[in-house]
């Protein structure tokens, strides 16, 4: 009866060790799956204010301040103006930033106003 | 007659059946969130750069605009009944055709569209002809 006893005691101890091992592998990989998730919404939502500024930026032929004010905390947007290749075009880079890490980027031109 | 008091220990074993169930179904779900984020991840991937290759084409598309309006002679470009035709690739299964017209001065655009090709299916069967 007591070799009945110690011997349960033993099974519950280890099997409680096995217990918290697995649980505690399981939570890092929860964790890791909730960062992937938060870093996947962070580029959709990168995607599209890119897409909003870039169509700002065509529809208004270059309104910074406009496609700025879409901008929405914490992203932030980037506005740099590229080298045209051809007379009456123009060509901006959009970059969206997350702190200091450069989610998404994409390049986009409109005729210049006059030529409408 | 004396009531004899027996004591009945849990059986051995009991306790590993229900660790060993309990690990099984966290691991099934930490495996199954796990595989469902990195999906979410990569349909991200896949949208932006399908977003990156639109806006792409739609510049090159621009481009190509701009010189023929100063009067440039494009190669891309195909010129029939006064309206300037040309395709800029996106992918491999679509394409953004243009059609552009100068009418009396004035520049209009009557195609800026976005067409899908989608891949032939492969429906031929590679079957042994019989010669060496």
């Amino acid at each position: 009866m007591k070799n009945k006893t110690s011997l349960l005691l033993m099974e519950l101890l280890i099997m409680l060790l096995v217990f918290a091992l697995s649980v505690a592998i399981c939570l890092q990989v929860f964790a890791k799956a909730r960062e992937i998730s938060a870093s996947a919404a962070d580029l959709d939502s990168a995607v599209i204010l890119a897409q909003n500024a870039a169509e700002v930026l065509k529809a208004t032929s270059g309104d910074i301040e406009a496609a700025q004010a879409l901008v929405e905390s914490p992203y932030r947007l980037v506005l740099t103006e590229l080298p045209t290749s051809a007379p009456g075009l123009q060509q901006m880079r959009i970059q969206v930033y997350l702190e200091d890490k450069n989610l998404f980027s994409l390049d986009t031109g409109w005729q210049e106003a006059e030529k409408l | 007659m004396k009531k004899q008091n027996t004591y009945h220990s849990p059986a051995i074993g009991s306790s590993s059946l229900l660790v060993i169930f309990g690990v099984l179904c966290l691991t099934v779900l930490a495996m199954l969130s796990l595989r469902t984020t990195l999906t979410e991840k990569q349909m991200a991937q896949v949208s932006a750069q399908s977003v990156s290759a639109w806006y792409q084409a739609d510049l090159e598309a621009q481009k190509i605009y701009t010189r023929v309006q100063n009067g440039e002679t494009v190669p891309e470009v195909v010129l029939a009944e006064d309206t300037y035709r040309y395709c800029v690739s996106i992918s491999q299964t679509q394409t953004l055709e243009v059609a552009v017209k100068n009418e009396d001065g004035h520049w209009v655009v009557l195609r800026w569209q976005t067409v899908a090709h989608p891949e032939e299916p492969n429906d031929t069967l590679p079957v042994w002809q019989g010669t060496a």
